[in-house]
């Protein structure tokens, strides 16, 4: 965690560490791990492995974050050199280098007509529809965004990527329903991943207090899925946040009015939990939350992997609570 | 982009790079080269004698090998993973990504295991979903965190 590293790069890249990345790119630049020499001789002074690819797209990236445009060119041209200028994968890292360096949102609209001409040539290059995507949501188009998206889940709907991305677009513009059929769609797709569970957990709860009334299904529904998260990484820092803060927003209805509610509830198909487990819920989630914080502040090894600012989060839900109950 | 077959080619070929790099080397030259000299031995006596048990010495050169080479495999092979889901990701969340203490040419070292969902860009952080790569915000995210910074760079 202490260096940036290029072959895996972290889950969040703040700008300082895109500096840090992108300064790694003079010495791999200036070693080319292709041989000059011709075809049998070549095949011996090789140096390149996969690792090495993996490691020029992600330069080429941070190179192009941090305004590097000189280095993402050779890394470009390296990559186009070793791979032929029609590589579906080429194509798409060309076009993330002409958005980059486009200047204003006229050149990006040429760039946009581009890459309708590439999709017209070979109308299955998913990685262009998805820049294409990309491109309209960075003009500020998110319905057209989200049209040509639904479009390409028509095509390919098995593709959990652009489910997600779809969901994240719908939340952007507050259609709560669609962003939960998205969601539940990756779910679909990879049943067992622990952070779609708690995404889709994270959308019922924002829909229920997008809207006035208290909406006992999606709270329910969003302590449902925390707990399936919960169940699947048992570790997992985030799943027991969502449980603690939804527990604590179920407690009060629950034990209030919870016979009215339950008799004239129009949602009845998802059935409410019962008081006693939500608490217990709660109870579980506030002690491996304190042993979460507890451990990685004491600096344990094998307790350092959690994000920083996380688990401060936690410490401040922890702290909120205590004061209530004093 | 980072379209899965060709990521998924890639990940089985640095596999079989790592158990070839690692293992059978290390092994071949502590515990196979104990292996041979019997093998050598009873192909030698079946065919210069076919019709003669094979000795006893011959036979337990092989087990004692065998051993050797199993031991060796044990003990060089990486540390078991936990079998359950939720231990498995919950030792991952727990520990996070760490060194392997190997490199690769580049200097890049190679890390342990992650979250095999990250591609999913779900969980904060913002680099996952690498096919809709905002590359605009990125650089003008960048571009705002230098100017208010102007000594940092």
């Amino acid at each position: 965690m202490t260096q940036a590293n290029l072959l895996t790069p972290p889950s969040s890249i703040p700008p300082p560490v895109a500096l840090q990345l992108s300064q790694r790119a003079p010495p791999i630049i200036a070693s080319s791990p292709t041989s000059s020499l011709p075809w049998p001789l070549s095949l011996l002074f090789n140096a390149e492995t996969p690792e090495t690819w993996t490691i020029h797209e992600n330069l080429l990236l941070s190179a192009l974050r941090t305004g590097d445009d000189k280095a993402a060119r050779a890394l470009l041209d390296r990559l186009t050199t070793r791979f032929g200028a029609s590589n579906p994968r080429i194509i798409t890292l060309r076009g993330i280098y002409e958005e980059g360096t486009a200047k204003s949102d006229k050149e990006l609209e040429t760039i946009f007509k581009k890459y309708e001409d590439i999709l017209k040539e070979d109308p299955s290059n998913f990685a262009i529809r998805k820049r294409r995507v990309a491109v309209l949501k960075s003009l500020g188009r998110i319905q057209d965004a989200i049209i040509a998206l639904t479009v390409l889940l028509e095509n390919s709907p098995t593709d959990a990527e652009g489910w997600a991305e779809l969901s994240e677009l719908y939340v952007k513009v507050g259609a709560w329903g669609q962003a939960v059929f998205a969601m539940e769609e990756v779910l679909l797709i990879i049943p067992n991943a622990w952070t779609a569970h708690a995404q889709l957990a994270t959308v019922h709860y924002l829909s229920s207090r997008s809207l006035s009334l208290p909406q006992l299904s999606a709270l329910t529904l969003a302590l449902k899925h925390f707990a399936r998260s919960i169940e699947l990484n048992e570790s997992y820092l985030r799943g027991y946040y969502g449980l603690k803060l939804i527990a604590k927003d179920l407690i009060p209805i629950l034990s209030s009015d919870a016979p009215s509610k339950r008799n004239n509830n129009e949602d009845d198909e998802v059935p409410l939990p019962r008081l006693e487990t939500v608490k217990k819920l709660e109870e579980l989630a506030t002690n491996k939350l304190a042993e979460i914080v507890r451990q990685h502040g004491s600096g344990k090894k094998g307790w350092q992997g959690y994000d920083e600012a996380e688990v401060i989060a936690a410490r401040e839900l922890l702290d909120r609570d205590g004061k209530i109950e004093r | 982009m980072f379209s899965s077959p060709d990521r998924r080619l890639q990940i089985a070929d640095s596999q079989i790079r790592r158990f070839t790099d690692s293992q059978i080397i290390s092994m071949r030259h502590k515990n196979e080269a104990n292996i041979i000299p019997s093998v050598y031995s009873t192909h030698e006596h079946t065919t210069t004698t076919p019709n003669s048990p094979l000795p006893l010495d011959i036979t337990l050169e092989l087990l004692a090998s065998i051993l050797l080479l199993s031991t060796g495999i044990v003990l060089t092979s990486q540390p078991l993973k936990p079998i359950q889901w939720s231990r498995w990701s919950g030792k991952m969340s727990r520990e996070g990504r760490h060194g392997t203490g190997r490199w690769t040419r580049e200097g890049e070292e190679v890390l342990s295991e992650g979250d095999p969902y990250a591609f999913l860009g779900l969980d904060g952080g913002g680099e996952g979903r690498r096919g809709f790569f905002d590359v605009r915000g990125k650089r003008r995210e960048y571009a705002e965190w230098v100017k208010g910074e102007p000594g940092s760079k």
